[in-house]
């Protein structure tokens, strides 16, 4: 199955970074990433009709630990995360994403995961918090283990 | 008894405000227009920075304008250091800044302010029904970030743009991709004309004091760089003298400082001031848009910023194109010149997609030695909270929600950018 690795964030608000930097090592690694930082809307025009896309983005709650993963499927991750995440502007990235698949009949096909790493702080800053960026292998692995 | 009624977050802008009105049992007492953000300390951090490294940092402001944050820094750089760039790269600028117009003017009418004339909350809610609106919104967007993407990069926070031109240009290819995909937009621009030209343009905030701001463009051709700032009184002043006559005034509800225009005069910059001081340079399409639609194209309304946001989408569209025809007749064009790094003072003020962005850079030793950025939000925050008072007056005893709705489109018509107009000079 062909995937599309979407990852998400603002690397200056310290862990809100942590979708791009887990993105940039699976690109190493030879995966199919595509940065769209705070800009859902780019993934219409970049996008070249992948069967599978994992969303990799920061996520805050208070249920889970810093650093812990909170992987959605499908329908899940549009009805639990709609006021989770939101970009600097007006629309979540879920959000974002529900519109283009509602013109989009290529991306209305394809099977979405969501993969959330839980914030620690989100704040001016470059640096990852040492929970989040201790857990990075594992984000890494578990995201390799879903591409099989 | 004084009743608040308090908009703790404008929804449906950029960054965070929000909207205090004050009420008695005689009518208004007190609006306020809270900027909340955060302040970002942006000229602070670039202090002591190398030159190239600061024009690195300044784009990151404001995603939604970067290309502007970038290319103003850079103008203001370079007459800094008594450089001046080529025609052939100066109209690539251009065609950059237009990449930025493009977008968040599509940005702004579909998905921000669409919503509310149409009844709904959010453009997710409308896709059912409007579907061709939020492909027209998502088409004219790709073009706008395409444009940027191949001019610059990237569609945010671009790093082709440099000193002395482009670290790399597109190719020939490229270019005849972007016109072709321009033409292709063009009728979904011409449709956002027809589309606006029906909403209202509410009366309650009519206001003939209303004076207008813009860039007198610098040739001849209506658009974005200019070394005059034209006041619709038909005063004119040199970009250096910004600080004669545009004075920043700290206020005690707000992060970001309100701007006056002669130290008291309010004023508004964006689509409709450049309209209202420069109409006499548009062409083509645009032109013909504006003969038809001159009585929307209001001075003294500022819900018709909305309407000449759509004129402008076909105007840049259209320029886009003869930029990029100009450009392939003169192909191949050398990417950059070299820039010698000197001490010096220049000043930049250009259109950005919300009005005049300015930015004075002091160079010294090949530093930063003084910066300062005023952008158009913080021009526009006083007499916008004046239209939102004025709103507010008028309906002050209808019901909550009408009151909430129509002070938050009054804002929403400014099209402001709340996170850019957060600054502080000195820490």
């Amino acid at each position: 199955m062909s995937t599309l690795i979407l990852a998400l964030g603002n690397e200056l608000m310290k862990d809100d970074g942590v979708g791009l930097k887990v993105g940039r090592i699976l690109a190493e690694k030879g995966y199919n990433v595509l940065e769209v930082g705070t800009d859902i809307f780019t993934l219409q025009r970049q996008y070249n009709g992948e069967e599978r896309i994992i969303i990799i983005d920061a996520i805050l709650t208070e249920k889970y630990k810093p650093g812990q993963v909170v992987h959605l499927k499908g329908d899940e991750a549009f009805e639990k995360l709609r006021a989770e995440i939101r970009s600097a502007h007006f629309m979540g990235a879920i959000d974002g994403l529900k519109l283009l698949r509602l013109i989009d009949k290529r991306l209305a096909k394809a099977e979405i995961h969501f993969v959330g790493i839980v914030a620690k702080e989100i704040d001016l800053g470059m640096e990852l918090s040492e929970e989040v960026k201790g857990n990075i292998p594992n984000i890494v692995n578990m995201i390799e283990s879903l591409v099989g | 008894m004084y009743i608040p009624i308090t908009i703790d977050h404008i929804a449906r802008v950029e960054g965070k405000g929000g909207i205090e009105i004050v009420t008695s049992d005689e009518g208004i007492k007190e609006v306020k227009l809270n900027i909340i953000e955060g302040p970002r300390f942006f000229e602070a951090i670039t202090l002591g920075k190398k030159l190239e490294e600061a024009l690195a940092v300044y784009p990151r402001i404001c995603s939604f304008c970067s290309a502007a944050h970038k290319l103003t820094a850079v103008e203001a750089a370079e007459k800094a250091v008594g450089f001046t760039p080529r025609l052939e790269i100066q109209d690539l600028r251009d065609l950059l800044y237009i990449g930025d117009m493009i977008e968040s003017h599509a940005l702004h009418l579909y998905l921000l302010v669409l919503p509310d004339y149409l009844g709904y909350s959010n453009p997710l809610a409308m896709v059912d029904k409007y579907r061709k609106e939020i492909e027209c919104a998502m088409a004219l967007k790709n073009i706008g970030s395409k444009i940027m993407d191949y001019l610059a990069s990237r569609a945010i926070h671009q790093e082709n743009a440099i000193l002395g031109g482009f670290g790399k240009l597109p190719t020939r290819g490229q270019f005849e991709e972007l016109k072709k995909e321009l033409k292709e937009t063009l009728p979904m621009a011409e449709y956002t004309v027809e589309l606006f030209s029906k909403f209202e343009q509410y009366e309650e905030v009519k206001d003939k004091e209303m004076i207008h701001m813009a860039v007198k463009p610098r040739n001849g051709v209506y658009g974005i760089f200019g070394d005059y700032i034209k006041v619709s009184d038909g005063f004119e002043f040199p970009v250096e003298d910004y600080k004669k006559h545009i004075v920043e005034k700290v206020v005690g509800h707000s992060f970001a400082k309100h701007s006056f225009y002669n130290n008291e005069k309010h004023f508004m910059v964006g689509a409709i001031s450049r309209i209202v001081n420069n109409a006499d340079l548009l062409y083509g399409k645009a032109k013909e848009l504006y003969n038809q639609y001159k009585d929307l194209l209001r001075y003294d309304n500022c819900f018709a910023n909305n309407f000449a946001q759509a004129l402008e989408l076909v105007y840049f569209v259209e320029r886009a194109i003869d930029i990029i025809d100009d450009t392939l007749a003169k192909w191949p064009i050398k990417e950059r010149d070299e820039v010698e790094i000197k001490d010096g003072f220049g000043v930049s003020i250009t259109e950005a997609p919300r009005g005049l962005v300015a930015y004075a850079l002091e160079v010294k030793d090949g530093k930063v030695n003084y910066a300062d950025i005023i952008t158009p939000t913080a021009m526009n925050l006083a007499i916008m909270e004046r239209h939102v008072r004025m709103m507010a007056e008028k309906h002050w005893q209808d019901d909550p929600e009408t009151l909430k709705l129509l002070t938050e489109m009054t804002v929403r018509a400014y099209d402001p950018c709340i996170s850019c107009s957060v600054h502080v000079i000195k820490l």
